[in-house]
């Protein structure tokens, strides 16, 4: 794990990290990850992965409007003519 | 000490519940120092009326009604402040309550409990609003994530409180501070209004003074909300009350001395009452830490992604969409809950899956598999709370020395089997907690076993 490596997960977990916090990081991770690796020891063959501590059955319900107390979009940072208001997503850098 | 019973058997004849609440509000103002809460609500006074009024019609009181409790701070009250303990939900007041806010109705809600930022953490120390004190000795940590909520009940500042429990949260703290914590069955309480963390795993649990007080609340807020597809249909049927219990040796051979000292003590007394016990194998338990330490930061990150500065919370409001994103993030999160964002991202993105969140999971059906096999040979199984003693701030400075202090919980939040951790004894003024795990739905019989350990 390398400063490089943590850059490029920072990109896609959206958060921006300075210099020296890459650097921590790097160290941070890979002893985390170094430790985590003990997993490879267990026999996993044939092992179904875990679901639910209890079996549950699917619960559907029909697609129905209801009404609604509140307004959510009053806590967006930023909102217009009640919708929540973002920076432009399509142009041309993007 | 106070009790539920106790304090509802005198109101209205020794005080009002106005007068209670008062008290328990001059007491938080006494003990700031300690810093257990995050948000104090005015709106406390307010409930403490009704209930004076009830009162007076001749009402009696049932479940919490008028007890003066406090909530963690990723609880949504409608129209409180919920902070989660992090800046970048400073300026959040929540739009509706919390499925368990609704079932304690007729409780004095007094305040939200600092915590660690998102409940990332093990010792109140990841809190932005800074650290929580052990009010046993302000010097040491009061355990995590449920901070605040344990310090609250610890310091006489609340009669009971809530905590959620993702790998110890409720259980690790209690055991720190001096008080009872429960981790209930996966899905025996909604989660709807309960800020998500490791969806697979959270628990909204009870802190309290005594085992009698935790099946109060317990039985309170429990049940089916057909707001959490995960939440159950959960009757309390009568249990056992002799016990042949469980102990995992391999993993008792780790633990603090004196932790250790308290944990030989306590079979010395429960076997006097007639409890058996026995060893037994728990091969995959060791696992735990590295099993949750995949699943919670992948579930994380995908569930922190919500905070984004466009939809409600803190915004950075700099330059376009990508870099309001960068910025946001990476100004109003703290350092622990950043981790766990890269741990996740990283175990999840394209290629990872396989080697590590897959894999955790298996090994996770090995693990509930060793809970499955001990409890066709035993009713309970017994460990410390925590490997070691409260420690000092600043001394667990390493990340991966603080996962390590969820070793012993982690395991039955993985299976989802319920949880509690009693007083067991003090090294000094330091509380030392044991913990009781049984079965999936017998939290009944946690009771039962914790009222006969408090009687040792």
């Amino acid at each position: 794990m390398n400063k490089d490596k943590v850059q490029q997960i920072a990109n896609l977990a959206r958060i921006k990290f300075s210099d020296k916090e890459l650097e921590v990081l790097a160290e941070e991770l890979s002893s985390i990850f170094s430790y985590i690796d003990q997993l490879k020891e267990v026999d996993v063959k044939d092992v179904e992965p875990f679901i639910h501590a209890i079996d549950l059955k699917n619960v559907t319900r029909k697609d129905e409007v209801k009404s609604c107390d509140v307004n959510l979009v009053e806590l967006a940072p930023e909102s217009k003519n009640n919708f929540v208001k973002t920076k432009p997503i399509f142009n041309e850098q993007h | 000490m106070n009790s539920i019973k106790k304090i509802q058997s005198e109101l209205g004849k020794e005080y009002s519940c106005v007068d209670i609440t008062k008290k328990f509000l001059k007491t938080i103002e006494d003990k700031k120092d300690i810093n257990a809460f995050i948000t104090i609500r005015a709106e406390a006074l307010e409930e403490a009326k009704s209930i004076d009024k009830k009162l007076k019609e001749g009402k009696k009181l049932t479940g919490v009604m008028g007890v003066p409790m406090a909530i963690k701070d990723n609880i949504l009250i409608k129209g409180t402040r919920c902070t989660a303990a992090s800046k970048i939900l400073d300026n959040y007041i929540a739009p509706y309550s919390a499925n368990v806010i609704d079932k304690l109705e007729g409780a004095i809600i007094l305040g939200k409990t600092n915590m660690d930022e998102f409940a990332h953490g093990s010792s109140g120390e990841h809190s932005a609003y800074g650290a929580t004190k052990n009010p046993n000795n302000t010097e040491y940590v009061p355990g995590g994530s449920s901070s605040g909520s344990a310090a609250s009940v610890a310091g006489d500042m609340a009669v009971c409180a809530l905590g959620s429990d993702t790998a110890g949260s409720v259980r690790q703290p209690a055991s720190f501070c001096g008080v009872v914590g429960l981790k209930p069955t996966y899905g025996a309480v909604s989660r709807y209004g309960l800020m998500s963390m490791v969806c697979s795993l959270d628990q909204i649990g009870p802190l309290t003074n005594s085992v009698e007080d935790a099946e109060i609340v317990f039985n309170t807020i429990k049940g089916k909300d057909e707001r959490d597809s995960t939440s159950l249909d959960y009757e309390v049927e009568d249990d056992k009350k002799e016990f042949v219990v469980g102990i995992p040796e391999e993993l008792i051979n780790n633990i603090d001395t004196d932790v250790k000292g308290i944990f030989d003590d306590s079979i010395k007394k429960l076997e006097e009452k007639g409890v058996k016990f026995k060893s037994i194998k728990m091969p995959h338990f060791k696992y735990g830490i590295s099993c949750y330490y995949i699943i919670t930061p992948a579930e994380i990150s995908s569930n922190l992604s919500r905070y984004d500065g466009v939809k409600f919370g803190m915004s950075s409001r700099s330059g376009d969409i990508l870099s309001n994103y960068l910025e946001t993030r990476g100004q109003y999160f703290g350092e622990e809950v950043k981790r766990r964002i890269m741990i996740g991202t990283h175990v999840l993105s394209s290629g990872y899956y396989d080697a590590y969140y897959l894999r955790a999971q298996k090994v996770r059906t090995k693990i509930v598999e060793d809970f499955n096999n001990a409890f066709e040979d035993v009713d309970l199984i017994f460990t410390p709370t925590a490997p070691s003693l409260p420690f000092k701030f600043g001394d667990m400075m390493d990340p991966l020395s603080m996962y390590m202090s969820d070793l012993l919980t982690v395991p039955a939040s993985l299976a989802g089997v319920p949880a509690i951790s009693l007083p067991a004894g003090r090294v000094g003024d330091l509380p030392v907690g044991m913990q009781f795990i049984a079965p999936v739905l017998k939290e009944k019989r946690l009771f039962n076993i914790g009222k006969l350990f408090e009687q040792c």
